[in-house]
């Protein structure tokens, strides 16, 4: 457990019209705060078509963890795009499974590959083809009033 | 002629009538002069005491008012409301009317009537209320010196204890007058909203779109309901798009209401999408535990057109 003042951040990079999360640190209440806000800020920013929650570092999650992930999915679908969870490692999904947590309603590949492939088969309900620029990563801009 | 001397004994009537009548209708309620008094506590004797009072005082009225007005300049509202010289002499001349029939202590339908009025008048050229309270504290004030020299003794206190029982009867319908004239301007202003805020527009053939800014409530959303239902069943429309990108605060209730929406538009054969739910607006609803269903939810305006477009099978091409 680290110590560090300022919260880690899960860095989130545009692939393919894509958000892509790629989950490398300890997934505590205040990483996934920020992680809930940057994601659906870019979201609104990026014109994303998809957030792709990248667990294939992760060892562990608690049904609080997960359940916090859940609910950011929750968010980015009712912002209009498709939340994937790619990658779960075996143990983590029969524990999840073994602990009762509620595991409907989520969409879940294998891989990365996995992942695009799913929202590439999925009707492209974004506008963001239609020449909207989708900008570079870029979080702290959380109000900006054009948008809102 | 026999009908001309019919009307004069009728209007006769009606006036005896008058004088004897004690209700008033104002603003569609009765109000009972005799009521109020019994409300107020005032008695016969109180009556007698204030009738006393206005004799023996109607010699130092001009004392009183002099001094009033010396108090009146001082305050912050003169400037604004009695600086011109001719409202200041009308103003005052309605003030002496106004003592005049206070001292009579005849609490019919015609004194309620006219304090009523001078609620009205305050009210619309918007004096502040506590202004109002101010002055009559400070006439109360004037007064009890002015007792001091022509009632003294014991009769001073009671004397004093009727009238301020006679300021809080006047005071409270000039304070109800007030209070109607705030209700009134309030409920013009949120009926002329509630008319420009449901313009349900066909965007396109088969498309409907209707911008929300504001608070939903359940009277709006029922607003916003019958509107689309009707307007669905005169356009035949397949997808109803409703922004709320102008909604400030989603809670419980607004979610519900907006859902009950799409929910009856379904019943019509007219899918709805929700446009417009920013970041804050999604975190509402999940931390709020709302069940959204199968609702389709879009993050902009932009998005919902598109998906609309591809429900019913428009293709958008540039040509140049």
């Amino acid at each position: 457990m680290s110590d560090t003042p300022s919260t880690a951040r899960i860095p989130l990079q545009i692939s393919q019209g894509c958000i892509v999360a790629s989950i490398q640190v300890d997934l505590r209440p205040d990483v996934l705060a920020t992680f809930q806000s940057d994601v659906l800020h870019l979201l609104r920013d990026s014109g994303a078509r998809a957030l792709i929650v990248d667990l294939s570092g992760v060892d562990t999650i608690d049904p609080e963890e997960f359940d916090a992930l859940r609910r950011t999915s929750d968010m980015v679908r009712l912002m209009g795009a498709l939340p994937v969870l790619s990658g779960l490692k075996a143990g983590v999904v029969s524990s999840l499974v073994d602990l009762d947590v509620n595991l409907t309603n989520i969409e879940a590949t294998r891989s990365l590959d996995g992942a695009f492939a799913l929202v590439g088969a999925m009707p492209d309900t974004r506008a963001h083809g239609h020449g909207r620029p989708i900008p570079t990563t870029d979080f702290d801009d959380a109000d900006n009033p054009d948008t809102k | 002629m026999q009908g001309a001397s019919r009307a004069v004994a009728k209007q006769a009537k009606w006036e005896t009538e008058m004088a004897e009548n004690t209700t008033i209708i104002i603003n569609d309620e009765v109000v009972d002069s005799a009521e109020l008094m019994e409300l107020y506590k005032i008695t016969a004797e109180d009556q007698e005491r204030i009738r006393r009072l206005g004799k023996k005082a109607a010699g130092h009225m001009d004392r009183a008012f002099d001094e009033f007005y010396e108090w009146l300049k001082e305050e912050s509202w003169f400037d604004e409301f009695f600086a011109d010289e001719n409202v200041l002499a009308h103003v005052k001349r309605q003030q002496h009317d106004y003592w005049q029939s206070f001292m009579t202590a005849d609490v019919d339908a015609d004194y309620v009537q006219r304090r009523h009025v001078v609620g009205e008048v305050h009210a619309r050229i918007g004096l502040p209320l506590n202004a109002y309270f101010a002055a009559m504290n400070t006439f109360q004030e004037i007064f009890a010196h002015v007792m001091m020299d022509v009632i003294p003794g014991e009769d001073h206190a009671a004397t004093l204890e009727s009238m301020s029982k006679l300021m809080h009867l006047d005071s409270a319908i000039v304070a109800e007058t007030y209070n109607r004239a705030f209700q009134d301007a309030m409920r013009e202003q949120s009926d002329s909203i509630m008319a420009m805020s449901t313009p349900v527009t066909e965007i396109w053939d088969s498309i409907l779109f209707l911008p929300i800014v504001g608070l939903i409530d359940s009277h709006r959303a029922r607003e916003v309901m019958d509107s689309t239902l009707s307007k669905i069943a005169d356009t035949q429309a397949q997808i109803f798009i409703l922004d709320i990108s102008g909604v400030g605060v989603v809670d419980t209730a607004v979610a519900n209401n907006l859902f009950r929406i799409t929910r009856a538009t379904k019943l019509m054969g007219c899918e709805s999408i929700i446009s417009g739910v920013s970041p804050a607006i999604a975190q509402t609803i999940v931390d709020l535990g709302i069940d959204v269903g199968v609702i389709r939810t879009t993050g902009t305006m932009r998005d919902a057109l598109a998906l609309s477009f591809r429900s019913v099978g428009v293709e958008m091409t540039r040509t140049r």
